[in-house]
This record gives C-alpha cells, structure tokens and sequence, in this order.
C-alpha cells in the first residue's frame, strides 16, 4: 500500500546517476576557470544538489555531507560572494575524485567509505573566508506559505474536460517541506499513492518534471475516482516531508474553494461535505480517458529524450544473430544463383527477387544495429582535460587542449580498447612534446602550449589525430638512440631515412626523455600503444618537424565485428585478407620473381618488396596448376611498410563477420580470426599487420 | 539458450539403451572395496575410436552432429583438425585418436563430431561413431588397470565392464587440455 522504496534494488541506477552527474561536475569544473559563467555554475550546482538528494536518499550520508558542502561552496560563487580561484577549482575536482571512490566503494558493496572531512573542512573555509557572511542556501528558499502559480497548459483543460464528462475530476496541491531533499521521492510517493487507489490523470508539473525535481514547492495532481475525501487525506498524511495537501474538486473554469487540510495535527480539518465525487467515485476507476493518456504521452515525448538504456550483452547477442543471418543471406543467394544456372524456371527470378529484397532488409538491420552500438568518441576525450590539466599544473606547463569532433561515433569494441593508447600518447605529447612556457618564450612561442585531439570519419575508418606544438622529434637523436639501445648498428641507423628512424620511438625499450619522470618515458609505452592498436587492426603514423611539433595519426576501423574481406585461394583454402591493408593485387609473370639471399622478392616500381608465400606459410599444397598463367601477388602495407602475399588465386571482396579464433587454439601466428562463408564453410583472416611486421623487420 | 540436458541428434542407427538398475545389478554382484568410490551411477556416450569402446559423461556433451567440412588451421598442434562451422558458430574440432597414439581410420558414412563443453569454449570431438547412451552402474567401473598404451594412461578415468565389451572412461579435460 505505502509507496515504500526498496533501497537495494535502485543502487544501480544510483550508481549510475552518480557516474553521470560526476561526468558533468568534472566536465563544468575544468571549463569553469576559464569561462566562469553564472550559467556554467547553475549546471555545477544543479549537479552536485541532484548528487546530494539521490545519495542522501540513498542512505550515503558521507557522500551526502560533501556535496552538501559543495553545494555551498557553489551556491556562494553562484551569488557572486566567492570568486573562481585555482584552490577553488582543485578543490571541487579533488571531491570530485572522492565522491568518485565512493561510488566505486559503493558498488563493491563497501558503503561510501572515505574520509573527506579535511576536504569538507578545506570547503567550509572558502565560505568562512569569503566576503560576506553566509546566507545559506535554506535561507534563501521561498517562504511555503503561498500557493505557487501552476498554470495548466490549454491542452491539459482541454484534455481534462473531456474526461470530467466521464467522472468528475479532483485536485490535490501537495507542498513539500521546504528542508526537504528529496522532493521527488515525496512526490513520488504521492503520485504513487494516488495512481493506486484512484486514477492519477495529470500532475503540473508533468510526472517526468517531478522525477527530475524540476518544480519549487508545490505540485498539483488531477485524478479521477478513488476513496473519500477523508480515506484518501488519511492515506497521504502518512508521507513525511509534506506540509500540506489541499484537496479540491477541478473544474475547468475557475480555482474552487479550498476543501481542506494542514498536515500539521493541530490543524487538520475534515474535507467539507460539498463535492458530488464521493458517491460517484468507486465506479470511475474503470473509465479510462484516452484523452488525458495520449495527452501525458505527448508530454513526455516532448520532455525527455526518447532514449532507452539497453545492456550492451544483448546488442552484442543481437549482433551475433545479424551475422547469422547474413552468412544465410549469402547462403541463399548463392543456392538462388545455383538453381538459376541449371534450370529455367520463373520461380528461380521470384526467388532472386526475394533473396535481393532479403539482402536489402538484413544489411539494413546490420546497418541500424551497428549504429545502436555506436558510440560518440566523446566518452573517451572527456577523461583527456582532468588529467591535461592535472598534468600540466605537476609540470608547470601552461597547455591548452583542445578537442575536436567529439560527436564522431564508432563502435564500442573500438572505444573501450583506444582510451588508453589515446591517454599515453596525449601524455607524451604533453610530457615530452611541449616545453616549459620559459623554453617557449625564448624561441619565440607563445607561452601556452597547444595540444590538439581531432577525431573524424575518413572513409570507412576513424582518424584520431593528436597534435602539439612542441619541439618535435629529432630524427638524429633517435638514430642515436637506437644504436644506443643496440637496436640498430651505427651503419644501419645512418642509412634509415628520417621517416623510417622515427617509426623506431615504437619499439620496445625506448624513450627518447633524457630523464625518466613519473608521467610517462618508462620505455614501455608507445610499443604497447602500436601493438594495441595493430590488435585493433589499426594503423598509427608520425610525422613531426623539429621545433614546431608532432602530430600523431591514428587510423581505425569503425568496429570489429564486421570487416571488408579480399577472399583470396590458397590451395583448396580460402584466406580472407582484410581489405583495409590491401595495397594491391597483381598477377605477375614466375620469371619477374628474383631472389635475394635466399628470400624471394619482386620489384614494383623500382621498388623491392619481399615475397611471402601463403601456401608455405600455412603448410598448404598449392594447386599444380597455380602458376601456370603468373604468379598472383597480394600487396599489402602496414604504415610504410609493404610486402608481397602469393596467394594461388583471386576470389572477390566480400563483407565478412569476424568469429575470433577458439580460445582452444591459442595464438596462432599469422592468423587473427575465422569467419564463415557463404557455402557455410569456415575460412580463416589472415593477421595481415603481424604478418607485414614479421617479414619485413 | 539451452535447457540443462543435452540435445543429442541421433543418426539412424544409434539406440538408446537405458538399463534399468535391477538388470545391472542380476549381471554383476560382487562389490569390492576398491570399486566403493565409483559407486554411482552414470549415463555414459560410447562412442568408438580405432575399433575400440570410449564413454565421456552425458551432460558434458551438447550435440552430436554429422561429419561436415574441417578448415584446417596453420600451425597448430596435430590433434586440432581444424574450425567447423556449427549453426553460425566456428569450433575447434580434435581428434583423439592423434592425441592417444591411436592408428586413425578413414572417415565413413558413421563417423561423427560430438560437441562438448571444455574449459575454452565449445570443442567437438571427432569419433568414427557414437553407438549409444547407456547408464552404468558404479559396481560396473573399475579403476584405470595398467595400459599398455602409455599415451593414453593421463587420458583416461576409470574402466567398465559391459557385457562382452570393456568401455575406456575419458577423463575429458585431460584429453582436451592444451
């Protein structure tokens, strides 16, 4: 009967609401010493409070402690009485950092353990330090003693007549406790009660303003049906935090008399007899009013976005079905093509039309789902200015950073890998890349560096490029480097071109900081970074001038599930080789290939690019027949580099879903995964990237 | 996605055959000390690899399917014959009979790929033919005697009595252990 809520079962929303509201305190936070606008404190406040309410709610009172005094913190730079300071600024990010720890303490189970009180203490200094003595935020409340004004739009009239026609319509204006933290819930409550002894028609503001606390003090409800004046009054006064229900009969034309109560004891008035309702009421719950329903409806519609959160395990699940039902596709389009060329029958077209039309609705279907699971890359960027700045301030750097096409979206098996590559390679850049604002003044740049992330759609690829203005790498100190490392001899590292030395700061073991600081250049970062993002299937390149700055490239696929494939013959097999690597493909003649200590090569262009046989790689028996009209041969790049696939024929390009490889195999070099025809036979990818890395060092 | 028994596709010629309790016990009366530990009973697969009887547990098995095409995968140990392709699914198809030093027969209209559940995933097994479901009884089952196939000695559980025939129990995450 109460409306009584079950703590346990909301942790995980709450949890997640707290996620989100940190997200945006610590978004607001970083931009809000440069742009301290009254707008942007609104948002920080708003933010905090909502943490405030739901964590109170939820029984964290350590959690509920610190964003109150955040709140106050706020609510005085809000008024103008505190200005933003860096203190200010550190503080806020440093409960921030807390209320985070706590939420994750919290999700283990563990309550919202954490000893803020020096930064509770640190907070409540602000205040007492700041100008004029504290109007807190409790004093600053409206006073509850008047009715607020809740208009109802025309609509809701027009709505809620039609449905007094049925049975007769009353009106509770409910006003919360001025003290109180959770409004909404009481609101909830109220609702909760209403909508199940009687039928809760309409509230002003709509139930999704009260879920989200958007009203003052007042609220009012409109509902048909349900118990007594007295019974339903009895009902309500059980719900704490309320200071009054006022419960009259609605009538479109004019605010009737009042018809009762105080929930203070002393005053309670019984409901005056007056009003038809009560004899009426018991029959009306039965009435539905589509009216007043599609009129909530289109309420809501207009209120929040029409979004749903999905559990990412069943858009993987639903993923894995469209690939079935592609491989069918294939499947059955090829069985079409196959009746077609041995009979001649008018049904064998209907059935190609059909199969077409099939082809069309799936790759539409894989279209949408592909696109439900992507997401925008701002997910990952949004981590990038905390720890920029955070960074910068350990340094004593001035960096400004920018970042650019937050909105580009890509499949979430590709955001939860990148974050990390992305984060070393901005702390690189920020580290090694930028210099001090001293070093910078005195070759004429600008103090503040500039570090620019850029993500867009190149293609069927993400380009993530990170760019600073800093001292840039010098080739020369690499090749030292190298030789240093003992990567290289003197006479190989002299003979590399500056672009070909460069690709070296990737290798294992190197870090080109004179010293090792604690931000970054242990020598184990940018190889890890380059073997995560070949994993990837993707692609990272350098380019850098010295004295103006780097810029890193990334190139990615848009997701991993799903790849463009060249199929191509090798012996009785299929090998798919993804299209992403493939230079390209030629049939040249047997007498072209040339060897060169024993490994065989074939000149393109004046270029030479070793031969990697497919059929000795893999163990296969070539057909004997294979190289009687030329040799094919693959060409595939990886970076700078190329190589040369020999592979016994061409079949065609094929979009293919990528099964990893069982677990039960292990690793198998070479090979990066299987996917499954169209015939329903299984054929392997070949791990083009492990391969180019292979044979060409 | 799938109930807790096993779905197993018959070929038309294998035969289910339950044993009910009091037949086993009219065969086989003697209960020694040593066989105490075994005494439960269990649904057993027989199957049959290079002439011989092999059994693994019922419900580690999912499936039985027919023979189909085997991709072969590069560089990977002997007995892993390669992907197949199950209902949009690729598995890892072995073949014991490689593992166990057995002589390996060419394939025939019976053999078969019985899919059970290991500890990596799916796994089928490659078998020259399932011949039925039985139930044993604990007093059937002795310990492993001495093999004179040292290959197979890790590989196999327990032995039991059936009749005419003897029934080589698999410890199955042995035989399927990298």
């Amino acid at each position: 009967m109460s409306a009584e809520l079950d703590m346990s079962q909301y942790v995980d929303l709450f949890l997640q609401e707290a996620d989100e509201q940190i997200e945006i305190l610590e978004r607001e936070t970083l931009k809000l010493e440069e742009d301290p606008t009254s707008e942007r404190l609104q948002v920080i406040f708003r933010a905090a409070h909502t943490l405030k309410g739901s964590s109170r709610a939820m029984g964290f009172s350590g959690m509920a402690e610190l964003t109150h005094e955040m709140e106050n913190v706020l609510d005085q730079l809000r008024e103008g009485h505190l200005q933003v300071t860096t203190e200010i600024a550190d503080a806020l990010l440093q409960c921030q950092d807390d209320l985070r720890q706590m939420v994750v303490s919290i999700g283990e189970g563990n309550g919202d353990q954490a000893d803020c009180s020096a930064l509770v203490a640190q907070l409540q200094g602000f205040i007492n330090g700041g100008a004029t003595p504290a109007p807190s935020a409790e004093s600053t409340a409206p006073s509850a003693s008047k009715d607020e004004d809740l208009a109802l739009c025309p609509d809701l009239v027009e709505t809620l007549q039609q449905a007094a026609e049925q049975a007769p319509i009353r009106q509770l204006r409910v006003t919360v406790n001025s003290e109180c933290v959770m409004k909404f819930a009481r609101a909830y409550m109220v609702t909760g009660v209403l909508t199940e002894v009687a039928e809760l028609l309409a509230t002003v503001p709509s139930v999704e303003d009260l879920e989200e606390e958007k009203f003052n003090q007042q609220f009012l409800a409109l509902f048909q049906g349900g118990p007594s004046d007295e019974e339903l009054l009895t009902q309500l006064k059980g719900i704490s935090e309320i200071d009054s229900l006022v419960l009259t009969p609605w009538s479109a034309q004019a605010t009737p008399e009042l018809t009762v109560v105080a929930n203070e004891p002393s005053e309670a008035k019984e409901a005056t007899p007056a009003s038809p309702t009560a004899p009426t009421a018991p029959a009306a719950p039965a009435s539905k009013s589509p009216a007043a329903e599609n009129n909530g409806a289109k309420q809501s519609a207009s209120t929040t976005g029409q979004t749903v959160r999905v559990d990412v395990t069943r858009l993987d699940a639903l993923m894995n079905l469209i690939g079935e039902l592609v491989i069918d596709r294939t499947r059955i389009a090829q069985i079409g093509s196959d009746l077609g060329s041995k009979f001649n029958d008018p049904n064998i077209d209907a059935l190609e039309e059909t199969v077409s039309h099939i082809a069309r609705i799936t790759s539409d279907l894989q279209d949408q789902i592909m696109k439900a699971r992507m997401m925008p890359i701002e997910t990952v960027f949004n981590r990038f200015p905390r720890v920029v700045r955070d960074l910068a301030q350990k340094l004593g750097k001035d960096v400004k950073l920018e970042l650019v096409g937050g909105e580009t979206e890509l499949d979430r098996s590709v955001i939860e890998v990148i974050g990390d590559p992305l984060l070393h390679i901005l702390r690189n850049s920020v580290d090694h890349g930028l210099e001090s604002p001293e070093t910078r003044e005195e070759v004429g740049k600008p103090r503040q560096g500039r570090v620019l992330v850029r993500a867009y759609h190149q293609d069927n690829h993400i380009v993530i490029e990170i760019r600073d203005d800093g001292r840039g790498i010098d080739a020369e100190k690499i090749r030292k480097k190298a030789v240093e490392k003992e990567l290289l001899t003197k006479d190989q590292a002299d003979r590399l071109t500056d672009r070909e030395a460069l690709q070296y700061i990737f290798s294992s073991g190197f870090s080109t900081a004179a010293e090792v600081s604690e931000v970054s250049g242990r020598g184990v970062g940018m190889d890890i970074v380059r073997s995560n993002i070949q994993r990837l299937g993707g692609l990272i390149d350098l380019e850098t001038e010295v004295g103006k700055g780097s810029r890193f490239v990334l190139r990615l696929p848009l997701t991993l599930a799903i790849i463009r494939g060249l199929l191509t013959r090798v012996g009785e097999q299929v090998i798919v080789l993804p299209l992403g690597s493939v230079v390209e493909t030629l049939l040249v003649e047997v007498d072209s290939i040339q060897t060169v200590n024993r490994n065989e090569v074939i000149v393109l262009r004046g270029q030479t690019l070793p031969l990697v046989r497919l059929n000795d790689m893999f163990d296969i028996q070539s057909r004997e027949d294979s190289t009687e009209d030329g040799q094919y041969v693959v060409v595939v790049g990886l970076a700078e580099r190329r190589i040369g696939l020999a592979v016994d024929g061409l079949i065609g390009e094929k979009e293919v879903v990528i099964k990893s490889l069982s677990r039960f195999c292990g690793d198998v070099p070479g090979i990066s995964g299987a996917t499954i025809l169209g015939d329903g036979n299984v054929a392997l990818i070949a791990d083009v990237n492990g391969i180019v890395l292979k044979e060409s060092a | 996605m799938r109930g807790p028994l096993p779905t197993i596709i018959y070929a038309g010629e294998c035969r289910i055959t339950e044993m009910s309790q009091d037949a086993i016990a009219g065969q086989e009366i003697e209960a020694s000390e040593a066989k105490v530990q075994h005494a439960e009973d269990r649904q057993t697969v027989v199957f049959r690899l290079s002439g011989e009887s092999y059994g693994i547990d019922i419900f580690r098995v999912n499936e039985i399917i027919r023979m189909r095409d085997i991709t072969p995968i590069p560089r990977t140990e002997a007995h892993i014959r390669g992907l197949v392709n199950l209902r949009g699914k690729t598995i890892p198809v072995v073949d014991l009979r490689i593992r166990m030093g057995l002589e390996v027969v060419a394939e025939t209209e019976s053999s078969r790929i019985i899919v059970v559940d290991s500890e990596e995933g799916q796994v089928g097994i490659m078998v020259d033919a399932v011949n039925e479901v039985v139930t044993l009884d604990g007093q059937q089952i002795e310990p492993t005697p001495a093999l004179a196939n040292d290959d197979q000695t890790e590989y196999v559980e327990a032995v039991a009595k059936r009749e005419a025939e003897l029934v080589t129990l698999l410890n199955l995450d042995s035989a399927l252990a990298a």
